[in-house]
């Protein structure tokens, strides 16, 4: 019986990996609805600050995710990128007196431009010297508006009077409006990232950063689409970054840095690297955390920096990783017996042999099974037929410049992938 | 003329420092794959060592540099094994970049708990020598720059002596060059591991001692150091022995030009500008070898 359990489980997972899942749209709306009240019934000022930025966090771990844990891009720059958002918006309001409604699409554009800016160069880095360059880049951001002393962006005190996006309301109704804003922002996001990642384009994106040799063999624009992803990411962290902005109604070069990175790499590793849902789960849980631990502010690194080292060790796959194996358990236990006509063990077997997906994995190679694929990609690369060589203008033929060219020379390029 | 002497003589010590700094990064990059965040809070808390040792207890600098190397030894072998060894081995996560992630949270941790500890406030800390040596014409060079340079080329001596004659350095070398060939030629590759951690440790602490008089002992006093070995070692081509040297002397012969004539605020920001503009042009480092071809 319990076999047949594991085999209808086997099967339910199979048929989530395989097929796109449909966006959730009505349940997000409702759930949105519902918690819209909350700052109607629960009229605690404090509280719904909390929440708003809870919120803004969830949007800056949601366009971290989207490079670090969707593309497998090592960006360790995002908080330059959102504070870059952030200057941008700010700055309009305070130099050119603009209204904050029409300076924060400006400074969403200024995150996505700084993003695509950013990313170019590390695009044909290896892991650890993309994440170096994307962090020396972040740091040139910090240093030179820290070494400002012209006051245009105030140095290391930052920029203060910044317009607020509803200053024409009492304070307590701004928080509110703030709060339905950013609510219905991030669920907008969310929706966004999840029908994107479930697309032709997301899935590229997921079988680039299992196996990038595979994912060309396979006709996938290396370039194209990792330009795309850290464009939407850096949109998202520029209207993060200008909400951050016009909400604190300033923003300080503090807020990059190694520790303001640390704590985002906690929210999104805890909640879990590469999924919808995981970065909104850690920026919840995160900051709640840290609410808990208010009276003793040092300790709070210490215990969030423990649990994060002890969801690396036992739980790589994140909170939502936990959520979606209970719920997985579950949900086999209701089908008990459902599903044996079928013959499970075929797919039990076929489940077990096809973990390429946007399940829970810490942006793995997926395992033995990604061998053969890429040895099919090899084969793929070395069977393509000679294509006549096109002659087209630089840019076109830089971004295609992955493309497998069957050129004799091929073949001797592909040994040197075998990594240690 | 004498402030470029000045600035190549202050070069020279800030790339003596960055070497054996950067060497630690290097071991264990080379040697676990891990690119050690911590390498930074092991200076620190060397640097805490040294002053409790020194100005709390009124030992004497140089016993203070010894305390302050053998704690931050103890500490890198406790970050292996808090935030690396749970995670050697592992299928389901991808090492390089997890093992990225907690040891950077581990240095995060590291300083918190100095806050606690300490308070956040810096101390000052004497250096090893008092007292300035005279050149030529205004050319001074403060004897603690001196004692710098010497305990560093002892080091980096040492060091080369350790890993090209022990039994204990042969060990890391072989599991650096093939993992897998060292394992079946009987190299205990555990002992390996946290013996490569406690060596990155001890050059972390003796770095964070040497550059304590320099700065002062803070419990943020980990993340310039990291920034500057991470270039280093990024420069260099990352496990690549050799060129971490080269590199190291390179960054601070730059680093010391930039700050004398364009004032010291600037002289990260063109550092990390340079540093960009070299990744484009050579993206695997100096002496490093290009192990995916360009993509």
């Amino acid at each position: 019986m319990s076999d047949m359990t594991s085999a209808a489980a086997a099967k339910a997972k199979l048929a989530r990996t395989l097929t796109w899942s449909k966006t959730p749209v009505v349940p997000t709306i409702v759930l949105v609805i519902v918690l819209a009240f909350i700052p109607l019934v629960w009229r605690n000022d404090y509280i719904i600050s909390l929440l708003v930025l809870m919120l803004l966090f969830s949007l800056m771990t949601q366009s971290w995710n989207l490079t670090i844990g969707m593309c497998g891009i090592w960006n360790f720059g995002q908080l330059a990128i959102i504070a870059i958002g952030g200057y941008a918006t700010g700055l309009l309001t305070i130099k050119l007196g603009m209204s904050a409604w029409l300076a924060l699409p400006v400074g969403v554009l200024a995150g996505g431009l700084a993003a695509v800016i950013m990313v170019l160069p590390s695009i044909r880095l290896r892991g650890i010297y993309a994440s170096m360059l994307t962090f020396a880049f972040a740091e040139v951001v910090r240093l030179l508006i820290i070494a400002d002393s012209s006051g245009f962006t105030g140095g290391p005190f930052g920029l203060t009077g910044v317009k607020g996006l509803f200053d024409n309301l009492s304070s307590s109704w701004s928080l509110r409006a703030y709060f339905w804003l950013t609510l219905v922002l991030c669920a907008a996001v969310m929706l966004l990232v999840h029908r994107m990642m479930n697309s032709p384009f997301g899935m590229g994106l997921v079988s680039l950063r299992e196996s990038v040799r595979f994912s060309i063999g396979m006709g996938i624009n290396r370039r194209v689409q990792f330009i795309m992803a850290t464009l939407i990411s850096g949109l998202i962290a520029g209207l993060a970054g200008g909400l951050y902005a016009t909400f604190y109604h300033g923003i300080t070069p503090s807020f990059m840095g190694l520790g303001p990175m640390g704590l985002m790499v906690i929210m999104v590793v805890v909640g879990g690297l590469g999924t919808v849902r995981g970065p909104i789960i850690g920026a919840f849980a995160v900051t709640i955390l840290s609410e808990l631990l208010r009276d003793t502010v040092m300790w709070r690194l210490v215990v969030q920096g423990a649990l994060l080292l002890l969801v690396l060790a036992f739980w790589p796959a994140g909170i939502d990783g936990l959520l979606q194996r209970s719920f997985d358990k579950l949900r086999g236990w209701m089908n008990v017996g459902q599903g044996e006509v079928e013959g499970g063990q075929d797919v039990a077997v076929a489940a077990g042999a096809a973990p390429v997906g946007p399940g829970p994995s810490l942006s793995a190679p997926a395992g033995p099974a990604a061998q053969p694929s890429e040895a099919a990609s090899a084969v793929v690369a070395a069977a393509e037929p000679p294509k006549p060589a096109k002659k087209s203008g630089g840019f076109k033929a830089w971004l295609n410049a992955d493309q497998p060219k069957a050129d004799a020379a091929k073949p001797d390029a592909l040994k040197g992938d075998k990594k240690t | 003329m004498e402030t470029l002497v000045q600035a190549l003589i202050s070069g020279l010590v800030f790339g003596a420092i960055y070497a054996i700094m950067t060497m630690g990064l290097t071991l264990v990059y080379g040697c676990l794959r891990t690119l050690n965040m911590a390498q930074g809070a092991f200076g620190m808390v060397g640097g805490y060592a040294a002053w409790v040792i020194t100005t709390d207890m009124g030992a004497p600098p140089i016993v203070g540099l010894f305390v302050g190397a053998l704690a931050a030894a103890g500490i890198g072998i406790l970050t292996h094994f808090i935030s690396i060894k749970p995670l050697v081995g592992r299928k389901d996560i991808d090492f390089e970049m997890t093992a990225y992630i907690s040891t950077l949270v581990v240095a995060i941790m590291f300083s918190a708990a100095i806050i606690l500890l300490f308070g956040a406030r810096n101390k000052a800390i004497d250096p090893l020598v008092e007292g300035r040596l005279h050149v030529f014409g205004t050319v001074t060079v403060a004897w603690q720059q001196v004692a710098v340079a010497v305990v560093a080329f002892i080091c980096l001596g040492g060091l080369s002596l350790l890993l090209s004659r022990s039994r204990q350095g042969l060990s890391i070398m072989a599991v650096a060059q093939q993992f897998d060939a060292a394992k079946l030629m009987g190299v205990p590759a555990g002992r390996v591991y946290w013996v490569t951690m406690a060596l990155a440790g001890l050059l972390g602490g003796i770095a964070g001692v040497l550059l304590a008089p320099l700065y002062f002992v803070s419990p943020s006093a980990g993340d310039l150091p990291i920034l500057k070995g991470l270039t280093v070692a990024v420069v260099a081509g990352l496990g690549s022995i050799r060129g971490t040297i080269y590199a190291a002397f390179i960054i601070g012969l730059i680093e010391a030009l930039v700050a004398t004539y364009l004032g010291s605020l600037w002289s990260l920001p063109v550092l990390f500008a340079l540093i960009v503009v070299f990744m484009i042009v050579r993206p695997y480092g100096l002496f490093g070898k290009p192990e995916e071809e360009r993509l």
